[in-house]
């Protein structure tokens, strides 16, 4: 990784994680067998960092991350197990009430599609008014208002004036995800998760709403999570990385071991599988069959059916692997055969 | 990434308060889906005619004292029946008294029933479904089952039977047809509030921690309200026609009140209405005009508001 990210808090220093999330479980239940859509997910996330979850759709990123705060509707949805820990209080059994005043102020999120995460008939100042006004009722409209400009001009929002009276569709994409994040720093929070924030904006947007996620990141100390299912992003920006399949994690590790020495075979196939401009253009390689059916998933690793490493061993189809320590304790990974992976030298060499 | 297409450049650029201000109260005043729907609405020409004659209508039932020429319930054996005149426009009833008088004072009872009645009709189908879409599960269940049992019924002969057992009066009138039409506005709340429950601003809503019942009224109750408008429109015509009926049945306001559906009792006698066309055609087409205007204002505002007609 070329880019200096700021201090990659770790456990290595013995400060408390922020976020600790232990064997996360969740279920959707809609009439017959229900779904597992989160299985055993555990995590911690220290102050300052940027984690990047990665997977494709379906894995349950956002399911899983939606479960933190418990946004998830319910029916169907259904946490089944497991604690989120945040600044030492566990999210999954706080009453309904007092949940309500960690979402938004502690952990603040933004969604995937800035066009229809603002309500459409109210102005863009009015909804980031709101965000602080539901936490804090003594706020004066006139206070509000200078908090909202000074982040809209924060996040990049030229004119923020002016920009604070207008509705949604006066903004375009980029302005509008702008506007977003202005909102969800509206009460400082310590934790920002980022569902997908670029995948509905076209590429230069894209690189400039992450270079203001890190600049913020930088500059106010907050730990983001970042869903996504772009290498290319977390190449970019994250310090650390989750990759989720069928609803488990099957590694996780800093950005460097990831990209120079992924361990687990769908990292690999994920990463091959990205277009390089140092190579020379020819097929695209990409991950043989159809990301599985998680009602019921595969027995055994759940990867098994696609893997290049499995061929049909029996071991994959009847076992589950857990994630074990690989590369040291920061390096973990979940497939039986990963040592056979270390062989050769993988394809990618750290960035695109 | 540019600035409004509204705004000038200049005020753009410069960071004088007082322009600025000025400009973002333009923008709010130009951009705002309200301002937006005005607009369609005025281009909508029978609408704006319906308008127009609505608030005539109003005008003459709020002034009827200054305006008819004799006190509407002021009988004169003398003038029994008499075909229009100079000094009775619209000749005399049965009794005697001035029909034009009559005519003005009606436009009370059938404005005030088919306002009233629309709005208690729209209060009760708006909090229950909102209720119901919102909530799910067995409240959506019992709201729905409840508006299946009074759609089931037909709605005049409830309407009757309980006017008949209650009373008739105006107040009664309005209730019974509260009671009888919210389910029309309920389930249009329901089916609005149901889709938006989906929608990523609601979930963007929770995320920065509102609690329900704000989300209900900050985000859903806005948008909801357009179409509940239209459909009341719609009912409170429904409410006017069915207060002329319950009033030609001699269920209606108490007499000697005048009302235009009592007044069109007169036609329930063959003569009258072969040779004293003065005494129910007035009504008539007092009913017809109020009705057809209140349907013109509603598809005007549904034009106005249809999100599929948007650029």
């Amino acid at each position: 990784m070329g880019i200096p990210t700021s201090s990659p808090a770790s456990s290595a220093d013995g400060s408390l994680p922020l976020l600790s999330v232990q064997n996360l479980s969740v279920e959707f239940r809609t009439g017959g067998e229900p779904v597992q859509a989160v299985r055993d997910v555990s995590f911690d996330l220290y102050a300052g960092e940027i984690l990047g979850l990665v997977g494709e759709s379906g894995s349950g990123k956002s399911v899983s991350m939606n479960s933190l705060l418990r946004l998830n509707p319910s029916p169907p949805a259904n946490i089944t197990g497991g604690s989120v820990q945040f600044m030492g209080t566990d999210l999954l059994s706080l009453p309904e009430r007092q949940l309500r005043r960690v979402r938004g102020r502690n952990i603040a999120m933004i969604f995937q599609d800035p066009t229809t995460s603002f309500n459409p008939v109210q102005t863009i100042g009015s909804q980031i008014f709101e965000a602080m006004r539901v936490h804090d009722r003594g706020i004066s409209r006139r206070t509000a208002r200078l908090r909202a400009i000074e982040l809209l001009d924060l996040v990049g929002v030229p004119s923020p004036k002016v920009r604070y009276a207008q509705y949604p569709h006066e903004f375009s994409g980029g302005m509008r995800q702008r506007a977003m994040i202005a909102m969800a720093l509206a009460n400082r929070p310590k934790l920002l998760i980022a569902d997908e924030p670029t995948t509905a904006l076209d590429v230069t947007v894209q690189a400039q709403i992450l270079e203001t996620l890190q600049e913020i990141q930088r500059e106010t100390n907050l730990s983001i999570i970042l869903i996504t299912h772009d290498m290319g992003i977390i190449a970019e920006i994250a310090d650390r990385v989750l990759v989720m399949y069928a609803g488990k994690i099957v590694e996780t590790a800093e950005v460097e071991p990831i990209f120079g020495s992924p361990l687990h075979p769908y990292t690999r196939g994920l990463l091959s599988s990205l277009p390089r401009l140092d190579a020379s253009v020819g097929d695209l390689p990409s991950i043989p069959g159809q990301p599985p059916s998680l009602n019921p998933p595969p027995a055994g690793c759940a990867f098994h059916p696609r893997c290049e490493l499995s061929q049909h061993r029996e071991r994959c189809r009847a076992e589950i692997p857990g994630l074990v320590h690989a590369n040291g304790s920061q390096h973990d990974v979940a497939c039986h055969f990963f040592t056979e992976l270390r062989v050769p030298a993988p394809a990618a060499s750290e960035e695109r | 990434m540019s600035t409004s297409p509204l705004l000038p450049e200049n005020i753009a650029a410069t960071d004088a308060a007082a322009t600025v201000s000025a400009a973002e109260s333009r923008s709010a005043w130009q951009e705002s889906p309200f301002r937006i729907s005005m607009a369609r609405f005025l281009r909508h020409r029978l609408a704006v005619a319906g308008l127009l004659i609505l608030v005539a209508l109003a005008v003459i039932a709020i002034f009827a004292p200054l305006i008819s020429p004799y006190n509407p319930n002021a009988t004169n054996l003398f003038l029994y029946q008499h075909p229009p005149s100079a000094a009775h426009l619209l000749g005399t009833d049965q009794e005697g008294r001035d029909v034009l008088s009559r005519l003005i004072y009606g436009a009370r009872v059938s404005l005030t029933v088919g306002i009233a009645a629309a709005v208690s009709a729209g209060i009760v189908g708006l909090v229950l479904g909102l209720l119901a879409g919102f909530l799910g599960g067995w409240v959506d269940s019992i709201v729905m089952r409840l508006t299946e049992m009074v759609l089931s019924f037909p709605a005049l002969v409830v309407i009757i039977l309980i006017v008949a057992i209650i009373g008739p009066s105006l107040t009664t009138i309005i209730i019974v047809i509260a009671l009888t039409q919210w389910p029309t506005g309920c389930r249009i709340v329901r089916q609005s509030t149901r889709s938006l429950k989906e929608m990523d601003f609601i979930l963007t809503a929770r995320a920065i921690g509102c609690s329900d019942f704000r989300i209900m009224l900050r985000h859903t109750l806005p948008s909801v309200l357009p179409p509940l408008t239209v459909a009341l429109t719609v009912l409170s015509a429904e409410a006017i026609l069915l207060e002329a009926a319950l009033s030609f049945l001699g269920l209606g306001v108490n007499v000697p009140e005048s009302s235009w559906g009592g007044m069109m009792q007169a036609a329930q006698s063959l003569t009258t209405l072969s040779s004293q066309p003065w005494l129910w055609l007035p009504p008539g087409i007092a009913i017809a005009v109020a009705v057809l205007a209140i349907n013109f204002v509603g598809d005007g505002l549904r034009d106005a508001i249809d999100t599929r007609q948007q650029t």
